[in-house]
């Protein structure tokens, strides 16, 4: 009786799980009733990344459909959540499944190599997105590559930010920089770090240190911020690596006691309450990586290959939101952005 | 022998106030400047603290009670989406709150009938509810974040009850001493504590005497779920936004907190001042170190070790009062 | 004092009890009863139908079939409240107690004297609980010590404590004096003779024979569920005992084995 008790629970689960997804997509249906033969139709993509459930790979993902819908085909994206061995058996998964095409995170300067060739010369495209091999194109056979220069991105946040400080007479030889990451040991932290060192070199700045923000957990992330504020009021200047430290930022700052513009910050992404931030003077700059366009242009290329045989090169970014360019993104934070 | 043994159990009631005081007096003294105490530092320990708090006061209660529970991680932002549903579709937030909090039972329920309807072990149990409902939220709203910064601004009465201060202190912790306060009564002078503490320590005892175990159990995981709806309103209006990274972690956290107050991972022992007093130290330790300017990466290593000695120290305890 | 199982006027008469667990038929016909103020010893090998028999009695379990008559009244038992609103409290063994909890949470465990919107009455709950423990002759500090703190034949006597306050007219004890050491066994004897004392009737069910022969007046053996014997102790010896018992176990196999019954 337990038993069947449980079954039947999981079935219940199982119908209405289906059965919301099923409300979610019904957009595409509603559009695909128009009867209008779409370019892409009966082809079939797959985006293998190593992203996980969080707004960046969300907004990836609404490009991905976007372009998908537009071109009416089918894409589909996985998630390995940060795990390298478990992304190379989805691209193993993938390439067995015979798409017409795979993009790939290439988040490692040789596990992709072989794999990325064997699909190759298997016959299917495969193209880099949003990270690439450190060699580019001399280390990695794959296409082309769509996405954000990390490393330039960082300079461009520091660039912004030190710029901001040298207009107010800031004495850089005594400057205190610290950047928050969600997870510091990660590639994204770590090449956005030599970025910010970059432009620390212009300007003459040598103290850096990196903070361990504990996580994606935003009550976690605004805590060890704030403690480490609290610590060290000799901080000039403050960066978050990632979007959620970059969101937290602002009520960090307040909550140590600093004023709008006291301690000079910038990060990534335009999360709500990095909006807010810019809009209120307490974050100088933030670096919107576009990466609906990652996921947009993915879909795009490979239809493009498949019809032309293009391979285009797309820098997709390192848009930098200031208060001044605020309008559009506001409106769109949370949904494209 | 009756007399020396009593004197051990009624220290263990003792070990978790005697470290809150020690870890305030290490920090208070040892912190560059005596940082830790500066209010600023304490304000922020005070505003955050009680997001896991809150919550962790209920895992406490179903721990003794002799259940698991770690689908808060996923509960939490659940919840937080809905209510900002809720906002964003013009609903009065005072309206949209009261709505929410029998949603948030409506998820212990589901949970509490689940686990006492199959005899499962419950961490097994919630771990699957925690995953069904975070691939859920995942499938509704796709995990963008939503902004209701414009609904609930910060200086409405709505925002204040929640956030806001009252002279130097957060509201926040005013909440979590309410909640610990009327929680602790509960549990420790009412007769649904009794059955609490009977159903966690002897649930065939309990019962024998007639008590039902399995209401009391669920009763415990709609408890859990009301405080998640309550924190993930107090946390969306603070945030300004629903993040779908709410609530992660806090599973692990929340134990953790519950067994530095003293709780036993077996049921049946605990004490709400000890789990109201846990979640402070672990933030303390968290907090203080960062403030010594241990290297930041070392924070993680802290933590754990402090966990550690603290499972030790309890099942120490707890073995030379039983036997 | 009591009689024999002739009485007229039992307190507790159990009258063809059958009890099937599936195809198991683990008592076939049991007519039991016990009298006011009377011990009754129930033994019998693993297996006899000992912890049913109780179990029937005290609500756990449903007659398959048969009737149950307490005070001359035909009664249904259909669950432990409805034992215990008759009088019929049961001491588990190593089932009664929560170890963690006080002495007089326990006593009152599923039955806490509450004020207003349910909080514990705990003055009237320490106060009652001290006045249950002396008045089985236990001697301790206080009501609120956990009950982990005491030896086994201190729990036994709050076990019973506990059986006594509520005012039960039949004390059930299983395996009372399982694992306890020689001086507990005589703690809790003793308490068993305080409860006739004061006109409660018990039954004791154990494999030890020596203890259950000292304090109680009659006993009754079961064998696979049947009632073998039913004697006054006046009338037997523990040895005497034994050999029925090895004899009634044994003799049902070969007069089995033998195709015979």
């Amino acid at each position: 009786m337990k038993k069947a008790l449980l079954v039947l629970f999981i079935v219940g689960l199982a119908l209405s799980f289906g059965f919301l997804l099923g409300c979610a997509k019904e957009k595409p249906a509603e559009e695909a009733a128009e009867a209008v033969t779409k370019p892409g139709e009966g082809m079939y993509f797959r985006l293998v990344t190593h992203g996980g459930d969080d707004p960046f790979w969300a907004v990836v993902q609404q490009g991905m459909r976007d372009a998908a819908d537009e071109l009416g085909c089918r894409a589909d994206i996985d998630l390995a959540g940060g795990d390298l061995a478990n992304q190379q058996k989805k691209f193993e998964e993938s390439v067995a499944s015979k798409p017409d095409g795979i993009a790939v995170v290439i988040n490692d300067g040789t596990a992709w190599d072989k794999p990325v060739a064997d699909a190759l010369a298997a016959g299917i495209p495969v193209i880099g997105i949003n990270n690439d091999d450190t060699e580019g194109p001399a280390g990695n056979k794959r296409l082309c590559y769509i996405g954000q220069n990390e490393r330039r991105a960082g300079y461009m946040i520091g660039l912004a930010v030190f710029s901001a400080g040298k207009a107010k007479g800031v004495n850089m030889a005594k400057a205190h920089v610290a950047m928050a990451a969600e997870v510091p040991g990660a590639a994204y932290a770590t090449v956005r770090a030599l970025g910010v060192k970059d432009a620390m070199a212009e300007f003459g700045i040598k103290s850096f240190e990196m903070i361990d923000a504990g996580g994606l957990e935003m009550t976690t992330v605004e805590s060890r911020q704030t403690s480490y504020l609290v610590a060290h009021p000799e901080t000039t200047f403050m960066f978050g690596a990632g979007g959620i430290c970059t969101d937290r930022l602002t009520s960090s700052l307040k909550n140590a006691g600093k004023a709008a513009g006291e301690v000079l910050a910038g990060g990534f992404d335009a999360a709500p309450g990095t909006v807010e931030g810019l809009k209120t003077d307490f974050l100088v700059a933030s670096i919107d990586q576009q990466q609906y366009l990652q996921g947009y242009y993915a879909v795009y290329t490979l239809y493009l290959y498949k019809k032309f045989g293009l391979t285009p090169n797309i820098d997709t970014g390192g848009y930098l939101i200031t208060k001044d360019n605020l309008g559009l993104i506001e409106e769109l934070s949370g949904t494209y952005r | 022998m009756q007399g020396s043994k009593s004197k051990l159990t009624y220290s263990e009631g003792l070990t978790t106030p005697i470290t809150f005081i020690a870890a305030v007096l290490i920090f208070a003294i040892f912190t560059p400047n005596h940082i830790f105490i500066n209010p600023r530092n304490l304000g922020s320990i005070a505003k955050l603290t009680p997001d896991l708090g809150i919550v962790a006061l209920g895992i406490g209660i179903l721990m003794i009670c002799g259940e698991f529970d770690l689908s808060i991680a996923s509960v939490l932002p659940f919840c937080a989406y809905i209510f900002t549903l809720f906002v964003k579709n013009g609903m009065n937030p005072f309206v949209g709150y009261l709505i929410l909090l029998p949603i948030g039972a409506a998820f212990g329920l589901f949970n509490g009938v689940l686990v006492v309807s199959t005899g499962l072990p419950s961490f097994i149990i919630t771990l699957s509810t925690m995953m069904f409902w975070r691939g859920l939220l995942y499938g509704v709203s796709h995990m963008m974040p939503i902004s209701i910064l414009r609904y609930v601004p910060s200086e409405s009465f709505f925002a204040r009850m929640l956030i806001g201060q009252v002279g130097p202190i957060p509201v926040q912790v005013i909440w979590f001493i309410g909640f610990a306060l009327l929680l602790g009564l509960i549990l420790h002078r009412h007769k649904l504590g009794n059955w609490i503490f009977a159903t966690g320590s002897n649930p065939q005892a309990a019962r024998a005497m007639g008590i039902n175990t399995a209401m009391v159990k669920i009763v415990c995981y709609m408890i859990i779920g009301v405080l998640c709806a309550f924190v993930s309103v107090m946390q969306s209006v603070r945030l300004g936004s629903f993040a779908a990274t709410q609530g992660i972690g806090f599973e692990l956290k929340a134990i953790a907190a519950v067994v530095v107050g003293g709780a036993s991972l077996r049921g049946g022992v605990g004490r709400m001042l000890s789990i109201f007093l846990g979640v402070f130290i672990i933030q303390i330790v968290e907090n203080g170190l960062i403030l010594m300017q241990v290297p930041v990466f070392g924070v993680e290593t802290f933590i754990g070790i402090a966990v550690v000695v603290f499972v030790i120290l309890n099942n120490f305890l707890y073995r030379q009062a039983s036997r | 004092m009591s009689s024999t199982d002739t009485s007229s006027n039992p307190l507790l008469r159990m009258e063809g009890i059958h009890k099937w667990f599936g195809k198991v038929h683990a008592l076939e016909g049991v007519d039991f009863q016990v009298d006011k103020a009377e011990a009754v010893g129930l033994v019998g090998d693993n297996g006899a139908g000992k912890s049913t028999l109780i179990k029937v009695v005290s609500g756990y379990h449903r007659a398959s079939k048969g009737k149950i008559f307490f005070e001359n009244k035909e009664v249904k038992i259909n669950s432990p409240k409805d034992a215990r609103a008759l009088g019929v409290e049961t001491v588990y063994q190593e089932q009664a107690l929560a170890l963690h909890l006080s002495i007089s949470r326990n006593i009152f465990m599923g039955r806490e004297p509450s004020k207003t919107l349910g909080f514990l009455a705990k003055k009237v709950m320490d106060e009652e609980s001290m006045d249950a423990l002396s008045s089985i002759g236990l001697k301790l500090r206080s009501p609120d010590i956990p009950v982990a703190t005491l030896s086994g034949g201190e729990r036994q006597g709050v076990a019973i404590a506990r059986a006594l306050h509520f005012e039960a007219k039949l004390v059930i004890l299983d395996e009372p004096t399982m694992a306890l050491s020689v001086k507990e066994v005589q703690e809790v004897l003793d308490f068993v003779r305080e409860l006739k004392n004061k006109g409660i009737a018990v039954i004791f069910i154990t494999h030890n024979l020596h203890h259950v022969y000292t304090v109680s007046d009659r006993i009754f053996v079961l064998v696979h569920g049947k009632k073998l014997t039913d004697i006054s102790t006046k009338d037997t010896t523990v040895d005497e005992l034994s050999k029925i018992i090895v004899r009634g176990t044994m003799g049902e196999k070969t007069l089995k084995e033998e195709g015979i019954e």
